[in-house]
């Protein structure tokens, strides 16, 4: 059975604003899934639909077999949900925030604490379970609340930009907590990402979205190869080819490479599709003609590629606007909590 | 679970978490009890010297306005409640809670009533207080489990009108602007400071459909004057108000997430 089948999934605002604009995909159980677009994409938008907080204005969502709109109480039941905005309370410690989850998720009070306990542990809070959460870092906070939606022992989480305002080691540590609660708990993940290198380090399947509709789903690395082109550059030595070295790289390698670009007078750019695998190719052709190697460099098209060659606009100029807005925002979020 | 006890549970649970948080920071509950302090030692002594506003029984104006101050207090702390719900919502806090297993009236009700905490610490330095001052109130037992009662009742009701004005304002400026608009009137078209006898004929059908009005009147009537006629009516009209605002400030919240 699908973790989740969305049909036509639509979201109008007032205005005919379409925040979300017909979509449709599926999420197999078991893998990380994730949806990599610009803010404003309609990202956070499917996610309220998915997770009953918000009504579809037309289409359907279902989160293993049971609609989101008829039984948004069984549902709530299956899911874990962390928004993108802060959102355990300030004003209570890390183990009451965790108390305040496990009841509201009906955890029986028998299996409550050690169900605390194991989640203070893996999530590395046990010293500072015990401090207002007003005191800790952007980190800490992220963790704090991975954890309070995984209590209650759900099959499905939705993480909404689960890294966003974080600092470098601070995500990395998110990301293994989230590989690890799918590898080892088995959960099904759904993020949302602006971060092109999160949705490339993270996610089994991406879905590329952008003005409300989903250009795509693929595996990361089937939406580098729709970009084709990687590059090889070499610096060598042609040796007594020198004098005519356009002519003899073209005769040499005129079915492997899709285009070549001289940068220097040793220097030799080529664009070649699935570089990963051709590109060896190419690199033994010259050896056999005993040519000389100064210096190699191979490049994979990235997910910056794919975004760019499917939608047509560049990810960071869309975001980078709109994530400076969402950042400062988070920030007030945080110094009012404070 | 049967989900009325389900409800009844979760009510409590968002309650307990609620007091929780005002047991993390006393301070704050105790600094709003100074203004309602000043209101019975400097307006209540004065006017008592003056005998200026006619009052009926033979009570000092002081021990005649105190439950007066009392509602007052309560009223003016549970109705900007709704400002920690727009927090709520602005941070990702109110949206968690909306997608655990939780009813959206659970929410409302719970931290409504949890205003009634507040109430009742602020109500009791208002009589000590008042005892201090030389006032002496002739209670029984169960005349403090109605005061308390009536507290927790007007709290409720205060604070998810307040929940429900709330989802109403997109800012919480124009949030506050609104709330201290209605606060003051509410306060003096009612019979906080005065008998509504002395009121224009028209401010007295204003003050009847006020519900601070009832809350008063019970007040008075357990703390001070222990005539209880009119305390089942008042009672009834306070609750009836309160299922209506709970309800209001429940569907506010389903407002505030689109």
């Amino acid at each position: 059975m699908k973790a989740i089948k969305v049909k036509n999934l639509s979201k109008i605002y007032k205005g005919d604003i379409r925040a979300v604009d017909g979509i449709s995909f599926d999420v197999d159980e078991g893998i990380i899934f994730g949806f990599l677009g610009p803010n404003g994409a309609g990202k956070s938008t499917t996610i309220k639909i998915l997770v009953t907080l918000i009504q579809a204005s037309g289409g359907s969502g279902k989160i293993f077999g049971i609609d989101v709109v008829k039984d948004p109480s069984k549902v709530r039941e299956m899911i874990g949900y962390v928004p993108q905005e802060i959102s355990a309370d300030a004003s209570l410690t890390g183990y009451e925030n965790l108390m305040l989850a496990a009841k509201l998720y009906d955890i029986p009070a028998g299996v409550r604490e050690k169900r605390i306990e194991e989640v203070l542990e893996i999530f590395d809070l046990k010293e500072r379970a015990d401090n207002m959460v007003k005191t800790f870092s952007g980190g800490m906070i992220r963790r704090l609340e991975i954890g309070q939606s995984m209590l209650h022992q759900p099959r499905l989480l939705f993480l909404d930009e689960p890294t966003i305002g974080l600092d470098p080691s601070g995500r990395k540590l998110v990301w293994q907590h989230i590989r690890r609660l799918n590898k080892e708990k088995g959960i099904t993940i759904f993020l949302t990402t602006h971060y092109m290198d999160e949705a490339d380090e993270l996610c089994d399947r991406i879905g590329i979205i952008s003005g409300g509709k989903i250009a795509t789903v693929e595996t990361p690395s089937a939406l580098k190869d729709l970009v084709g082109g990687g590059t090889l550059t070499i610096d060598m030595d042609l040796g007594e080819h020198a004098a005519n070295a356009k002519e003899f790289l073209t005769e040499l390698l005129q079915t492997d490479v899709v285009s070549m670009t001289m940068l220097s007078d040793s220097k030799w750019r080529f664009t070649i599709n699935n570089v990963t695998h051709n590109g060896p190719k190419v690199i033994q052709k010259l050896m056999e003609q005993k040519v000389g190697f100064k210096d190699l460099e191979i490049k994979s098209p990235t997910l910056e590629d794919a975004f760019l060659k499917l939608t047509g606009s560049k990810l960071d100029e869309e975001a980078s606007k709109a994530s400076w807005k969402n950042i400062t925002g988070r920030r007030r979020t945080i110094r009012r909590m404070g | 679970m049967p989900s009325a006890m389900n409800f009844l549970r979760k009510t409590g649970v968002i309650f307990e978490f609620e007091v929780r948080k005002i047991a993390h920071d006393p301070i704050e509950v105790l600094v709003r009890v100074v203004q309602p302090i000043l209101w019975l030692v400097i307006f209540g002594s004065v006017f008592t010297q003056y005998k200026a506003i006619p009052i009926p029984g033979d009570y000092t104006y002081r021990a005649f306005i105190t439950p007066g101050i009392m509602a007052q207090s309560v009223m003016f702390t549970s109705i900007f409640y709704g400002i920690s719900i727009t927090w709520d919502r602005d941070s990702g806090i109110l949206s968690k809670l909306m997608v655990s297993p939780t009813s959206r009236t659970s929410i409302v009700l719970g931290k409504a009533l949890s205003a009634g905490v507040r109430g009742i610490i602020q109500s009791m330095v208002i009589v000590i207080v008042a005892l201090a001052l030389g006032e002496r109130f002739d209670i029984g037992p169960l005349n403090i489990l109605g005061i308390v009662l009536v507290i927790f009742l007007m709290a409720t009701c205060f604070a998810s009108m307040s929940i429900f004005i709330a989802s109403f304002m997109k800012n919480r400026e124009r949030f506050m602007g609104v709330v201290q608009l209605i606060m003051m009137p509410l306060f003096f078209a009612s019979n906080a400071l005065y008998p509504i006898k002395i009121m224009p004929t028209a401010l007295q059908y204003v003050a009847k459909g006020n519900p601070l009005y009832y809350v008063v009147d019970s007040l008075r009537s357990l703390l001070l004057t222990n005539d209880l006629s009119s305390l089942p009516f008042d009672l009834g009209v306070l609750f009836v108000i309160t299922v209506i605002f709970v309800l209001a400030g429940t569907w506010g919240l389903k407002r505030l997430m689109e």
